[in-house]
């Protein structure tokens, strides 16, 4: 049985007149143990979605199934990772993970607590930092911690928001190799949202494409069935890779071209060139009233059908 | 490009320096000269911090070069005009006018001869191009970050410049925005053939949009480490250029240089084996080319 499990969700915000449906007739399923990319546009609806399966919004429509149960809100079977961290900024890395330990494994002794703190904190490379300030940090490492403090949940699932699109190209791709290698030992059931198609198909098993169809529905999911670990700069050469890449930007690509508006109207440029404002010796506009142009017959005149 | 073609940009043995606090000279970057022919669209890649930037900024005339010059068109320049559009990461426009407002502070500018009708005419077209028919007067804060760069490029191109000059245009947006906005900046230059210098750290985008890839080397004293050609024909389809066999192979190099090459300087490295472009650009700016390659 899959862990979670959508079936027909829709959500819309907005009261009845004006109602924006984000999310159509959703169906996914994901099953224990998979790791799963979604990738879609900015404001294509992908947190919407992330939302509904964290039980933090309700569908209007349809069934979210979470081990065959409805999702009725959060809870800790499910841990999350938000593109902004959400760290408390007066803890410390420690404090802060104990916050979550502390929920999910109350009658666990101080000593249990504390290890397996520590042993989270050295799993995303922290130890040096475990007693610093959330301010004290970079970026990455912010994030780091609350990665850390997702996988301390040993939650059943592990849902990711854009986790690392805050972060510069160097620190995502480091990160992307550590999280990567920390899920290889652990095999815990991933869904991971983002808008970088590359990281998705260096990542996942399976990547699904949110379409921009207004509403979002979730397209075709693309098998990726290259061995692991992935080496990304081996990937480059791997045919395999290279067909998926163009697979996957092209169905995203033309999801967004089919949904372009269709204003039609008629423009003229006038063929005018511009005065040289740089250029002392060449003030000559100051001898005519009239603008040069090109050519005086010719005007450009084009027919928009975006 | 024929190197034929006059050039419109010299870029001649740039440097650029800042004083330290204990009375000497920190080099940002050093003797950099590169030649772009009339049309050519031409991109520097390196890491943060590099110096890009400042090169880009040198010949917008936002900054002074310490050493060395910039020709543009036949002519000295060191100060900013309207002949060169900018066009920045942030889009850089002011909140309180709509779109067509910010276009039309620049046509007036430059189109002050011209009637009334006629530059609301350029402003209007050039938003069109670029995909803003429906969105003419909404103000900044009602658009996305896509669409207010979308402006930006507008702006830039209604200008009619003699060069573009792109600051990593599309660095703050998603992946697939990029992609988009790369394909609009693709067609208006296509349309229009302006001139362009365009700074990136995108591997692909620099694939994708440009005649030539200037590899520069880490900060500071920057220079550049090697030229690379672009052989895909234009007009450019994304999909084609993407199954192209040397896509992946020319990616591949520009990848290896930012990784494993991009800390080497080519004047202290006796391995250094420029490309035919590099070895073209070196003896064009007379700079001493290493004994090893010759």
């Amino acid at each position: 049985m899959a862990l979670i499990e959508l079936k027909n969700a829709s959500k819309g915000y907005g009261s009845n007149g004006s109602r924006n449906e984000v999310l159509h007739d959703v169906n996914l399923s994901v099953e224990e143990g998979e790791f799963v990319v979604i990738v879609g546009y900015s404001g294509s609806g992908k947190t919407t979605l992330v939302n509904l399966i964290a039980g933090l919004e309700k569908a209007d429509r349809g069934e979210v199934r979470f081990d065959g149960q409805p999702v009725k809100g959060p809870g800790p079977d499910r841990s999350l990772v938000f593109q902004n961290y959400s760290l408390l900024p007066w803890l410390t890395v420690t404090e802060n993970i104990a916050l979550a330990v502390d929920a999910v494994f109350p009658s666990w002794t101080k000593n249990e607590k504390s290890a397996h703190i520590e042993k989270y904190i050295a799993m995303v490379k922290l130890s040096h930092a475990a007693h610093k300030f959330p301010k004290e940090l970079s970026g990455g490492m912010r994030q780091r911690v609350s990665v850390a403090r997702a996988l301390s949940m040993d939650a059943r699932m592990l849902l990711l928001d854009e986790p690392l699109s805050a972060l510069d190209a160097l620190t995502r791709a480091t990160l992307q190799d550590d999280i990567s290698e920390i899920w290889q030992r652990q095999r815990k059931t991933v869904l991971w949202i983002t808008n970088d198609p590359d990281e998705a198909l260096l990542l996942a098993d399976r990547v699904i494409p949110l379409l921009p169809t207004a509403p979002a529905t979730l397209g075709e999911s693309i098998p990726v069935n290259l061995e692991r670990p992935r080496d990304r700069k081996a990937v480059n050469h791997d045919p395999r890779f290279k067909s998926l890449r163009n697979e996957l930007i092209n169905l995203l690509l033309d999801a967004k071209g089919k949904q372009r508006s269709t204003v039609s109207k008629k423009l003229l440029l006038p063929d005018i060139l511009p005065e040289d404002l740089n250029n002392a010796n060449n003030f000559r506009f100051l001898l005519r009233r009239t603008p040069r142009r090109r050519n005086e017959e010719k005007r450009e005149e084009i027919e928009l059908i975006p | 490009m024929s190197t034929m073609n006059p050039a419109m940009l010299e870029i001649s043995r740039l440097w650029k320096s800042f004083p330290t606090p204990d009375g000497g000279q920190t080099v940002i970057v050093k003797d950099f000269s590169l030649k772009l022919a009339q049309g050519e669209f031409a991109t520097l890649i390196g890491h943060s911090g590099c110096g890009k930037s400042t090169v880009l900024s040198i010949v917008a005339g936002l900054s002074q070069a310490t050493h060395g010059g910039v020709i543009l068109a036949g002519r000295e320049t060191d100060e900013a005009g309207p002949d060169r559009g900018v066009v920045f990461q942030s889009p850089c426009l002011l909140p309180w006018l709509t779109a067509f407002e910010n276009v039309m502070l620049g046509v007036n500018q430059v189109y002050f001869t011209a009637s009334k009708i006629e530059r609301r005419q350029i402003a209007e077209y050039y938003l069109s191009v670029v995909g803003l028919a429906d969105a003419l007067h909404k103000r900044p804060s009602e658009l996305s970050q896509g669409m207010r760069q979308r402006v930006g490029i507008a702006r830039a191109f209604a200008l009619q410049p003699k060069m573009l000059l792109l600051d990593e245009p599309f660095g703050m947006l998603d992946a697939l925005t990029r992609f988009e906005l790369q394909q609009v900046l693709l067609e208006l230059w296509r349309r229009f053939r302006i001139t362009t210098l365009m700074v990136t750290h995108d591997v692909d985008e620099a694939l994708f949009l440009s005649d030539r890839v200037v590899m520069m080397t880490n900060g500071p004293e920057a220079e550049v480490g090697d030229i690379l050609r672009i052989p895909f024909e234009r007009p450019r389809d994304r999909k084609q250029i993407m199954e192209d066999p040397r896509y992946y192979d020319l990616r591949e190099h520009l990848i290896t240089f930012l990784n494993d090459r991009s800390h080497l300087r080519p004047s202290n490295d006796p391995a250094f084996n420029p490309s035919p472009d590099m070895a073209a650009e070196m003896s064009a700016s007379r700079l001493t080319i290493p004994a090893t390659a010759t």
